[in-house]
């Protein structure tokens, strides 16, 4: 493959990829993300691949490893092309019904089709499936379509026309106005404006021969997954976004600041930054334009805290992974004490979308000052669970129970789990949130990537306990207010859920969360508080019940369910 | 070097640019409470006691006045009932360390801490750093340095360096608040040691 | 004092408070092969000076008894008896008592069912430790109560068995592994046969250990050693 030299002749690259492309064969996609394999997506692509073998059906039948198409909970999930049928949990002995019945057959096998929780009705195709029609897959939707390890794929959808586009037709500062203008903010939580971090950068106030932008897909909250799955799932939309940040900046060097864990997604990101660096996207001089990138991966050591942005820049300069005080922005003094860009995946896998379609088609999309997307794992006690993506504005309620489905076995909601371990608690009452950045913040949860669902058997003050165990040992340990305060409310908890609970202490441990909120040196201290001071604030009779009673309303806390007699 | 002016406490302050909250309000005789301080050391903001209100550019902040750099019309608050209640807070955890301490003690005092608030913890380190930061930028040795993180955090010595070097050094022992660093420069001789027996009479 | 008749089987050591008596002392009658140890000292509340050393001789008493517990040797081997320099026969009777109880648990360590060479050991790692374990008796440790009841209370508390944990057992224990390993490389379950401790507790203090830098393992054999 020779490198491609300009941006026009991608097009004559994408063309001749799509004439390659037979439209009435029939495609089997097979999700191969991480959570399908691991639930035998393996095996049913060997079975796949071994009855076209058998039945000499290579000529009409192609099969495909793609991307996480989001029904997690419900794989190994294939979709068949070009009608779209959706079949759920499939196994390597439904291969060859499958082959005979719907492929030759044009018949489907009910017992794989998706059936409503509540109503029982049936879809057919994946449109119908009210899971993913009641999302807005702006970014997720062609993932079943995507080998995420064929950049053929990825351009044979359109990828790369936007820094084409870019490329072809506009200047670093109109890029960033662009980005400015459609309202894009930050998807690590914080939410500041994506545009207006890359005007500082642009114009650092440090002169400095070299800038870095960084892409953070370091998602360290327990039971979030959306962002290591869109990142395995379409690499190169993201490369895609980071080459446009990078020429809008007038970086040279860009990272992937990824955990070994997710090994999948390592392997894939590499493979993609292979295959750009051999198309021409990457290297020197790309597509002809005089701008160079160079893209490297760089290893998390994988401490929680190294979500945080100068324990992150301190881990990947070699130094340990322990946040610090500073009081000059990343934008002028960041990596290596050079401009640094830092920004979540997401928000760089929104930037093609932006610059293909326009700022204006993206403010359309969301509410006020909250625009575009934002893509979920949603899981818990909840019918369906996932990857989802859904327009800011959308409801939690709507989330959970038109989305999610509900809550199985007919037990009721008790609490949405937002923000992961830093984040909080919406009881029933306040599900009408929508998903808007200054909403949530207001009140008192941050916009992490996963949401978790409770039902009335969740024990409130356990849950707690469990973020504060996980955070005891996530904690760099370096203030006192962090270390000493979880290790105290951590101890006091215990003492609650065994049933030694004494009257003042709901008290302490509000005190202590109060100090700990004000006084930590970095936002994993700051917001550690913030599952006990929700569950404090929704759910006190909760504390009340196992403090003076004895009793764990939820019928978790063990020791605590032993003192009843009924 | 400029000459910068602030407020702290009502009280107008010359300072030279460059220097630190506490450093200038040190220079007015205001004296902040500070524990993981040091002149000859970088600043650390791990203790927190030194939190002040800064009012900056029409926004108030909490933020730690050890490193916090003077700035012309900056307005500081060195005390407040919120601040006081985190220092109190602050010192009764680190009491549930080490109630001996001098300097704790004297500062559990002045706002009132309760060295019972909080169980008593085995461990009478208060991660002042001192001793570690000490050996690594004044030194350059990294004799003593932290191991493990989060709560189960701790000082530990390097067998190998503490026998070659520590014993003719020990200058970071005086800059200890509580006993921590002795126990853990004890404990790493002994056990790094060949056994003694009585008849060589070791002490 | 009066001489009245008591047991010869009792070596004497006279000190002009019960206060002097340290941990080094303690540990070196044990080692050198006594059964027992027997402190007598003034009354509580009742000392003629100011220093009322002998709360500082209870102090260290409550606290070896956790220790000979941690041993694995019975708690009742060490006694602190408070009397006054006229109660000559009350000493007698508790001096016999003393070595009735003492000669009825047998042997130090054979009554316990412990190899003597590996008591040997866990004495020798004790003994290294004692400038820590004096730093941490006077500065964590002690307490200061009014009554005897008190103390009692207080050592026998979870509070006290916490803290004794993380600042002493674990310790005694780490000592007494390097000290193991300093004459050869082992396993885990060597390790644990020998010092008749909790497996799952060995794999902690190697772990620690390591991380301080005293351990090393020994991928070839798969065991550790010193580093």
């Amino acid at each position: 493959m020779l490198r491609i030299g300009s941006p026009e002749e991608i097009e004559k690259v994408r063309r001749e990829i799509l004439s390659r492309i037979d439209p009435g064969k029939t495609c089997i996609s097979l999700c191969t993300g991480s959570a399908c394999l691991a639930a035998g997506a393996g095996e049913v692509m060997a079975a796949f691949k071994e009855e076209i073998k058998k039945q000499g059906l290579d000529a009409v039948l192609d099969t495909k490893g793609t991307g996480c198409p989001g029904l997690c909970e419900k794989g190994p999930v294939v979709v068949i092309y070009p009608e779209e049928i959706c079949y759920l949990q499939v196994k390597a002995e439904d291969v060859p019904e499958i082959i005979s019945r719907t492929v030759i057959g044009k018949t489907v096998i009910d017992r794989l089709l998706y059936t409503d929780a509540h109503t029982g009705k049936k879809a057919i195709y994946e449109y119908e499936i009210p899971f993913y029609n009641k999302q807005l897959r702006l970014l997720i939707g062609d993932n079943s379509k995507i080998d995420p390890r064929s950049i053929e794929d990825y351009l044979a959808l359109g990828g790369y026309a936007a820094l084409a586009k870019v490329l072809q037709t506009m200047s670093p500062e109109q890029v960033i106005a662009e980005i400015k203008q459609s309202g894009l903010r930050g998807r690590s939580g914080s939410g500041f404006l994506a545009g207006r971090k890359w005007d500082f950068c642009r114009n650092a106030h440090v002169e400095a021969d070299i800038k870095y932008i960084i892409c953070n897909c370091h998602e360290g909250d327990p039971g979030a997954f959306a962002d290591r799955r869109m990142m395995e799932g379409n690499p190169h939309n993201v490369l895609e976004g980071m080459i446009i940040g990078s020429y809008a900046i007038g970086a040279r060097e860009a990272y992937v600041f990824v955990g070994d864990e997710f090994a999948r997604t390592v392997e894939n990101i590499r493979i993609a930054i292979g295959q750009a660096e051999e198309y021409g996207f990457l290297g020197e001089n790309i597509l002809g334009s005089g701008f160079d990138l160079t893209v490297k991966v760089s290893i998390d050591g994988g401490g929680y805290v190294l979500g945080e942005s100068t324990a992150l820049m301190a881990s990947m300069e070699g130094r340990i992974g322990e946040p610090r005080t500073k009081y000059d922005h990343a934008t002028d003094r960041g990596l290596w004490a050079k401009p640094t860009v830092l920004n979540n995946l997401q928000t760089w896998a929104n930037v093609p979308l932006i610059i293909k379609q326009g700022a204006d088609w993206f403010g359309n999309i969301g509410t006020e000052n909250s625009k575009g997307t934002r893509v979920f794992s949603l899981s818990g006690k909840t019918n369906y669970s996932g990857l989802i993506e859904v327009p800011m504005g959308m409801t939690l309620r709507e989330i959970v129970f038109d989305i999610g489905g509900g809550i199985p076995e007919g037990k009721s909601f008790k609490a949405l789990q937002v923000g992961g371990p830093l984040g909080g608690f919406v009881p029933e009452g306040m599900l009408d949130l929508p998903v808007d950045y200054e909403a949530l913040n207001e009140a008192g949860l941050a916009m992490g990537p996963g949401l978790i669902v409770a039902d009335e058997q969740t024990c409130m003050v356990d849950m707690v306990k469990y973020y504060l165990t996980f955070l005891a040992r996530e904690s760099c340990g370096k203030c006192t207010p962090c270390r000493d305060g979880i290790r105290h409310m951590l101890k006091i908890l215990h003492k609650i859920t065994e049933g030694r609970g004494k009257n003042d202490d709901t008290a302490l441990l509000e005190l202590l969360a109060r100090v700990q909120k004000k006084a930590a040196l970095c936002a994993l201290g700051q917001g550690a508080a913030g599952p006990l001071l929700s569950s404090l604030e929704h759910f006190r009779d909760e504390y009340a019940a196992h403090v003076e009673q004895k009793r764990c309303p939820a019928g978790v806390c063990k020791a605590l369910s032993l003192v009843r007699t009924e | 070097m400029g000459k910068v002016s602030l407020t702290i406490d009502n009280i107008k302050v010359e300072a030279e640019e460059g220097m630190t909250v506490v450093e200038a309000a040190y220079s007015a005789g205001i004296v902040i409470p500070t524990l993981c301080h040091h002149e000859k050391l970088k600043p650390y903001t791990a203790c927190r006691l030194c939190l002040v209100e800064i009012e900056s550019r029409g926004r108030v902040n909490l933020d730690t006045a050890c490193s916090y750099p003077v700035k012309e019309n900056l307005v500081v608050r060195t005390n407040s009932a919120e601040i006081t209640e985190i220092r109190r807070t602050l010192l009764e955890l680190m009491l549930s360390h080490a109630p001996e301490s001098r300097e704790l003690q004297d500062y559990a005092k002045e706002y009132g801490a309760n060295k019972d608030r909080f169980a008593k913890e085995a461990s009478f380190c208060i991660h002042c750093a001192l001793c570690v930061r000490y050996c690594n930028e004044v030194k350059g040795l990294n004799a003593v340095h932290f191991i493990k993180s989060g709560v189960r955090r701790e000082i530990a010595f390097d067998p190998e360096l503490a026998s070659r070097e520590c014993w003719r050094c020990r200058e970071c022992f005086e800059l200890c608040p509580t006993e921590a660093l002795q126990a853990a420069y004890v404990l790493t001789e002994a056990l790094a040691s060949a056994a003694p027996s009585f008849t060589q009479e070791p002490d | 004092m009066s001489r009245l008749q008591y047991t010869t089987e009792m070596r004497l050591i006279r000190v002009m408070c019960t206060g002097r008596v340290d941990l080094a002392h303690i540990f070196r009658a044990f080692s050198n092969g006594m059964d027992g140890v027997f402190i007598a000292g003034c009354r509580l509340n009742e000392c003629n000076y100011v220093t009322q050393g002998n709360f500082q001789a209870l102090n260290l008493v409550l606290l070896f008894k956790h220790i000979l517990h941690q041993f694995g040797l019975n708690r009742e081997r060490i006694r602190l008896e408070f009397l006054s320099s006229g109660e000559g026969i009350f000493f007698a009777e508790k001096v016999d008592d003393f070595v009735g109880q003492v000669k009825g648990l047998g042997p130090i360590g054979e009554g316990e069912g412990i190899d003597n060479n590996v008591l040997q050991l866990k004495f020798q790692a004790a003994i290294k430790l004692i400038p820590y374990l004096r730093l941490v008796e006077s500065e964590r440790l002690r307490v200061q109560f009014n009554t005897l009841e008190e103390y009692l209370a207080f050592y026998d508390s979870e509070e006290f068995s916490e803290l004794f944990e993380e600042l002493i057992a674990d310790k005694l224990a780490i000592s007494q592994i390097t000290t193991l390993l300093r004459e050869t490389p082992l396993s885990p379950g060597e390790i644990a046969r020998t010092l008749a401790l909790n497996p799952s507790e060995i794999s902690r203090y190697l772990h620690g250990s390591i991380e301080k830098g005293l351990v090393r393992y020994a991928a070839r054999d798969k065991r550790f050693a010193l580093a």
